[in-house]
């Protein structure tokens, strides 16, 4: 199958260089949408759903795969394949920075430059080493995921329960962007949380920017300090953006730093 | 035209919407465009167990439960900036001393006339009981799936047992048929021979009531019905039929009618069942008096196949069940047997896309097969 089915990538834009943006944890490229527009004319912008994610096809959903990390790194290198991407500027939010750094690291042609927007490393304490959660509090996480209460599932349309009127009501459901299937949504949370990159951080030597939010409850600052310290040639940025999602929340912030470093 | 009386203020007192605010049943929040809280009423900081002020500054996803924080980091807050709002998002408030409130949140954004947003607007409501109910659901759900499973594995182990016990019922009744016909070849008293006879009967009674057995386990297991189709004409098939049936009820007049000119693409010996299992029914149930009628006719693409009998009629209520298994018309008859034929009878019709129907009153009592005759 085409990784641009697959990943529902959307290229748009009038420049020649290209941006790739990969959605992290939750929803999908909708994630981008204040914030991929300031770039569409002077790079070519593509938007891509990680399989399992957004309108991405779900049959090419596969556990084994998708397990890692690497699953979505090479989803991301295929797609870049795909489209014959040279000296792409790659923009990753969240685990889906990682991702990127990933790729990076695998095909060191594909890429010039990162944006790392609220990236983690790992998210567990271990040693010296500050990710914010502590295990118990991951694998707290990962459970709340089975359990239907704590919301994760409402927004999947309830025809997975069965009864012959959700149909309707899934199509009307008030909650319709970041649809996402539970059961993907649970592993793709243990993917995430339980992921450690801390070891290819030095590997990858082409500029990037780490987007470090204020008050960011997933990713905290020591977290992008120590990105900061291990990648060799990063830039830090604090941001006055509070929160996980400066991309939602402060797109006009995040474009000025982008634009800055780029 | 009375005059209506002068219009006192609606309202004598002051509406207190501070109150409102603060002591009504449900938690209210007001954050700013950032996401931190600038006000929350008193009720919520109750369920946490804090001061309003101690809110203040916080994201809402600090009061909440590891799990939901993070929902709301990478879910909530994206899809609120999205859509503009959220409703009915179940979440937990992690509130003083490891105290766990569930809750249920609703919230929206205030957006200026350039669609910036100003203020996000959240209201919690309580929903321990709701949650209690939903736990509950789920637990019974749980219990019936096992329950329905064991019964499945149950009933699976039942009607394979019941197609063994058939199979191998076969073969020892084959050696007491084998075993009888050879004792009617040799000389015998006139006593001799009439046990024998009716050895033999009793024998194909019980052969007949074994395949019906067999057919209707096949059925239930899954295998559904199978059919060796092809183009057969039908009428020395049926008429076959009616003289075995004759000849095992001497007594009764049996009338046939056949119309057939051209083959019916069929399971012939699926067929000569249904015809077999009709005349037995009408042969058991009709009255011994009136003859029964089998009339088989082919026009155009349909095969009508009937059998009628005269008699007491079938009442209404029984009609509607007597094509389900284990269905007997007469309590109190002892040839009824298990019950099986109508049920196999008309689950050969539904295997030809054809249909067995049934009407009754007091003149007659009619089975009627159809089925398209091209297949």
């Amino acid at each position: 199958m085409s990784p641009l089915k697959r990943n529902n990538v959307i290229v748009r834009g009038k420049g020649s260089t290209p941006m790739m943006f990969a959605h992290g944890f939750g929803c999908d490229q909708n994630m981008w949408r204040f914030v991929a527009p300031a770039f569409a004319n002077s790079y070519q912008t593509i938007l891509f759903d990680h399989v399992g994610a957004g309108r991405s096809d779900l049959t090419a959903y596969s556990r084994e795969k998708y397990d890692t990390l690497e699953g979505y790194a090479e989803d991301i290198i295929e797609i870049a394949r795909e489209l014959r991407l040279k000296d792409a500027v790659f923009v990753g939010h969240s685990v889906g920075a990682m991702m990127g750094i990933m790729a990076a690291a695998k095909a060191p042609d594909i890429f010039k430059a990162l944006v790392l927007v609220a990236p983690s490393p790992s998210y567990i304490n271990q040693g010296d080493y500050i990710g914010g959660f502590t295990r118990a509090q991951v694998e707290e996480i990962v459970e709340s995921l089975d359990s239907n209460h704590m919301g994760w599932s409402m927004t999947v349309a309830p025809i997975l329960m069965g009864c012959p009127d959700c149909k309707k009501l899934g199509e009307e459901l008030v909650n319709s962007f970041c649809r996402t299937d539970p059961e993907i949504a649970r592993q793709f949370a243990r993917t995430t949380f339980l992921s450690d990159c801390r070891s290819i951080l030095a590997d990858v030597a082409i500029p990037a920017l780490i987007l470090q939010c204020s008050n960011d409850a997933i990713a905290p600052q020591v977290v992008g300090e120590y990105m900061h310290r291990q990648m060799p040639n990063s830039k830090l940025v604090l941001m006055e953006a509070s929160g996980h999602c400066p991309n939602l929340s402060a797109p006009e912030e995040t474009i000025a730093a982008m634009k800055a470093f780029l | 035209m009375a005059v209506p009386a002068d219009h006192s203020p609606l309202h004598p007192l002051q509406e207190d919407f501070e109150d409102f605010f603060e002591n009504s049943r449900c938690g209210f929040l007001t954050m700013n465009s950032r996401g931190e809280i600038l006000r929350s009423n008193s009720r919520l900081a109750g369920w946490l167990g804090c001061a309003t002020e101690n809110l203040k500054g916080l994201r809402f996803s600090e009061l909440l439960t590891i799990g939901g924080k993070i929902y709301c980091e990478t879910h909530l807050f994206p899809l609120l900036r999205m859509q503009g709002f959220f409703e009915e998002v179940a979440l937990e408030l992690a509130c003083q001393g490891d105290e766990r409130l569930p809750v249920l949140v609703n919230a929206y954004e205030r957006r200026d006339a350039d669609s910036k947003p100003q203020f996000i607007r959240v209201t919690v409501f309580k929903a321990t009981h709701r949650r209690l109910y939903e736990e509950n659901l789920r637990y019974t759900r749980t219990i019936a799936e096992t329950r329905l499973a064991d019964e499945q594995a149950i009933s699976v182990l039942r009607e394979q047992f019941i197609a063994v016990l058939g199979h191998d019922l076969r073969n020892p009744l084959g050696a007491i048929m084998g075993g009888a016909e050879l004792l009617v070849s040799s000389p015998l008293s006139e006593r001799d021979t009439g046990l024998i006879n009716m050895m033999r009967e009793s024998a194909a009674r019980m052969a007949e009531l074994i395949d019906n057995i067999l057919d209707f386990a096949r059925g239930r297991m899954g295998g559904g019905m199978m059919l060796n189709r092809q183009p057969v004409l039908l009428e020395p098939v049926l008429r076959h039929v009616v003289d075995e049936l004759r000849t095992a009820w001497p007594k009764r007049a049996i009338e046939a009618e056949f119309r057939l000119l051209d083959p019916v693409d069929c399971d012939s010996a699926r067929l000569s069942q249904i015809l077999s299992n009709l005349l037995a029914n009408a042969l058991t149930h009709g009255s011994p008096e009136g003859p029964v009628r089998v009339r088989a006719f082919l026009e155009r693409d349909l095969f009508e196949l009937s059998v009628t009998n005269s008699g007491r009629p079938i009442p209404p209520e029984a009609l509607e069940k007597l094509f389900q298994p284990f269905t007997r018309q007469d309590a109190s008859s002892s040839q009824n047997g298990l019950g099986l034929g109508l049920y196999i009878a008309s689950e050969i019709a539904r295997a030809h896309k054809g249909e067995l129907t049934v009407s009754s009153n007091a003149e007659e009592t009619c089975f009627t097969f159809r089925m398209p005759a091209s297949g």
